[in-house]
């Protein structure tokens, strides 16, 4: 099963049916069995050790104007101990970068954007739609122990943990590029 | 929360007002009355219903002209939105963009300039569960514009039920049309739903139509009785 993680703000938010819901279709489509819940409740929802049955976390993206995540890292330090694969998109990519000592920073961008890949992975092929759309206010510096997979104009929009199945990308997949999805499930 | 909402008067900005309703305040509909038929942001047939749309939902509407030119256009939208904000103190807008990209990101940087939320509920879903639920939730969606094969005259002035539902889906099947029209294939106008508290009449219309692309132009609607 994989959790989807709502990083809204609110719980029960309209932004869920944005950021979470898409990621959902993806999943459903294929089939795989997903759950969702909000963030606050995560450390909650992995300490149940006789009922939990996540294989893998995505940390789903929120809002532009929705900033709450970034002042609730308590709330992720879960994550350090999860055995499974993550995929942190936009926000949940900067949840990662944050946790593992990567710093945040202000860049803007609204859009659909070219990147490219630095180094072949098992999400992102060199054959794919290289277009993603973006939508976000900050970024997140690489933190150590990572490797950058794809750049744009030198800045990282994905990375993936060195010997971990950790990876955030910066960019919606849900929008463009749902095969990252796609071959996420499959990890 | 109270919120605007960007209005044309088809199913998907009505049904993203409905699911909108349930979590916020609507404090008005924004209509950009585009003078070019071909704009690239906004929808175009039959806006001239919006009004008493508005008055069937008692939602206030801000109606604002727009010549309709890319990009000066936005400009247009950013400055109905701002007088919404001072109108009527709004701190978010809602969109019923699904599919489209150009639209969302443009809604999205004014929003994001403005300091306001945004919040657009049908992203991503899949065509048929928004014809879907629109059937479900008894709205009246008529089809008044069609631009693309094979869609004929006949449906010009079809109202979505599960037999129209059914043709779409085959067409998608068939032709790759989006059933939701979100390629410009189909425009809809809704005369009746869970907002309205009165249906709409159309009294007087007229269709022009050649080669696959036609449009019923209502002429003349009124509320009806409940």
């Amino acid at each position: 099963m994989i959790l989807l993680v709502d990083l809204s703000g609110k719980k029960g938010s309209m932004h869920t049916l944005e950021f979470v819901d898409p990621v959902r279709y993806i999943l459903d489509a294929i089939p795989v069995e997903t759950e969702v819940i909000h963030f606050l409740d995560l450390a909650n929802m992995l300490g149940k050790v006789d009922t939990n049955k996540t294989d893998s976390i995505i940390l789903c993206g929120t809002a532009l104007k929705d900033n709450l995540y970034q002042n609730e890292t308590s709330a992720f330090e879960c994550l350090r101990s999860f055995p499974g694969a993550i995929l942190g998109i936009c926000a949940g990519m900067h949840v990662i970068g944050v946790l593992w000592g990567g710093e945040l920073v202000k860049n803007e961008q609204i859009g659909l954007h070219q990147f490219h890949l630095s180094l072949n992975n098992r999400l992102i092929h060199q054959k794919d739609e290289l277009n993603a759309y973006h939508l976000h206010n900050y970024m997140v510096t690489v933190p150590p122990g990572f490797q950058v997979l794809a750049e744009e104009h030198g800045s990282p929009v994905a990375f993936k943990h060195d010997h971990q199945d950790h990876y955030g990308v910066l960019f919606h997949p849900e929008v463009r590029n749902r095969e990252i999805i796609q071959r996420f499930s499959l990890l | 929360m109270r919120l605007g909402i960007l209005f044309s008067g088809g199913k998907d900005s009505c049904l993203a007002l409905n699911t909108a309703l349930r979590l916020h305040d609507i404090s008005c509909l924004i209509t950009l009355k585009s003078i070019n038929l071909e704009s690239y942001m906004f929808h175009t047939p039959n806006l001239s219903i919006v009004p008493l749309q508005a008055k069937a939902m008692t939602i206030p509407l801000m109606e604002v002209e727009t010549k309709g030119e890319k990009e000066t256009e936005l400009l247009d939208l950013e400055k109905a939105i701002v007088m919404a904000i001072d109108e009527y103190d709004i701190q978010g807008i809602v969109t019923g963009t699904i599919a489209s990209v150009y639209q969302a990101a443009r809604v999205q940087r004014i929003t994001n300039k403005l300091g306001i939320w945004c919040y657009n509920p049908l992203w991503m879903r899949a065509p048929v569960t928004i014809l879907r639920e629109l059937l479900e939730k008894g709205f009246r969606v008529m089809i008044t514009g069609i631009f693309a094969y094979p869609l004929t005259e006949d449906y010009l002035g079809r109202l979505l039920d599960e037999s129209l539902l059914n043709d779409l889906v085959e067409m998608e099947l068939r032709y790759r049309i989006n059933p939701s029209g979100e390629g410009g294939e189909l425009e809809t106008t809704v005369l009746d739903g869970p907002n309205f508290h009165y249906p709409l009449e159309i009294i007087e219309s007229s269709a022009q139509y050649k080669n696959y692309s036609g449009t019923l132009n209502i002429i003349n609607a009124r509320m009806g009785d409940r």
